[in-house]
């Protein structure tokens, strides 16, 4: 339970094939091999990266993710829900 | 005895080069103009290898092994990224004197990272395959990676004294190698945060402005707080440009081209710096 963790989780969901297939599939048995807090969890399931780097996340690991994995892969949408929150 | 004969600093901005060259607008062109200055330089040079410092982009390391400072001393390839036109297979290394510079560094205070086997990002791909294979008198490109775009960052006056330790490794190598150094970064930029093409021209030229002057100590002065303010997230990288002016100490240079164009993420700076005093 960590940001650490999510940093880990994000990493693999940003360059590895076979861990955004995975989760694509069942986010939530994906994101159970990762030891996030329930809300950490959530924030990733939900693409909410706003809350993320609110958490201090890396930006290059939280664009990375959206591009890769959200099923818009806008930069536009990114940055808007970032703006939105006011970051 | 090996040489550095010259050293560049310019950007990596990878959406520059998803557009084919062809169908770039004049503002690309004129970008693209800077690249292939660079590219000419280091042939006039006779560059032999040349050596590219750049960042990771949270791609190559991940959480779980961050290194400070790396060199690749074995097999290369990449980019990792695909771009129009551009291979991703085997960038020719320069090991004898890649090997030369991890050893004299760790025999001399600088314990670097070695990569045996390396896929560069953009970061250093995009310059070995634009700026540097191209000059037939170029045989191998060293990859250096600085940590310079994720946490923790390497400090920036050791980014400058890295460069030092890359010169002293060439001079004292037992090869007649003629080595060009490049600091491969953008200037302003805000990566993945909400200002996201953002610039900030003012910080980009002063940061331009003591490459060419050769003073670093105005860019040493700044604290990462100051530069996250002023520069982005992305303006972290100004230590890959720093790492170039140690390895060239107090030499001074020429701005080739300075480009700010509201669609690219970064501002972008080119500039050559002198061998010569």
């Amino acid at each position: 339970m960590s940001s650490e963790a999510v940093e880990v989780a994000l990493y693999d969901l940003g360059v590895k094939r076979e861990a955004r297939t995975g989760f694509a599939s069942d986010p939530d048995a994906f994101l159970a091999r990762y030891a996030l807090a329930p809300e950490e969890a959530a924030m990733i399931r939900e693409f909410d990266v706003a809350g993320l780097q609110a958490r201090n996340v890396s930006p290059l690991l939280t664009m990375g993710f959206w591009m890769m994995n959200h099923p818009g892969k806008s930069r536009t949408d990114y940055l808007d829900q970032l703006r939105a929150a006011g970051q | 005895m090996g040489t550095i004969v010259g050293g560049f600093v310019l950007p990596h901005e990878p959406g520059l080069f998803f557009t084919p060259r062809e169908a770039a607008k004049p503002e690309l062109l004129e970008v693209h103009g800077a690249y292939d200055k660079v590219r000419d330089r280091i042939g006039e040079l006779g560059a032999t290898t040349v050596i590219v410092v750049g960042a990771d982009h949270y791609v190559l390391f991940g959480p779980q092994c961050l290194p400070n400072f790396l060199i690749g001393v074995g097999d290369v390839t990449g980019p990792y990224e695909r771009f129009p036109g551009i291979g991703q297979d085997e960038i020719p290394n320069n090991r004898e004197l890649a090997r030369h510079i991890l050893d004299h560094g760790r025999a001399n205070g600088f314990d670097w990272a070695a990569a045996k086997s390396l896929r560069v990002d953009h970061s250093v791909g995009l310059p070995a395959r634009i700026c540097a294979l191209p000059n037939p008198s170029v045989t191998g490109v060293i990859p250096v990676y600085l940590a310079s775009g994720v946490e923790p960052l390497i400090p920036i006056r050791r980014a400058y004294e890295l460069g030092g330790a890359i010169r002293a490794a060439v001079e004292a190598s037992g090869t007649d190698e003629r080595v060009v150094v490049i600091g491969s970064g953008g200037i302003s930029h805000w990566v993945g945060m909400s200002r996201m093409g953002d610039h900030n021209e003012a910080f980009d030229r002063m940061v331009l402005d003591c490459v060419v002057r050769g003073d670093p100590a105005p860019l040493l002065a700044l604290s990462d707080t100051e530069i996250v303010h002023q520069a982005g997230n992305g303006g972290l990288e100004i230590r890959n440009l720093v790492c170039a002016m140690g390895a060239m100490p107090g030499r001074t240079g020429d701005l080739i081209a300075y480009h700010d164009q509201p669609d690219w993420v970064a501002g972008l700076g080119f500039a050559e710096i002198h061998a010569a005093a």
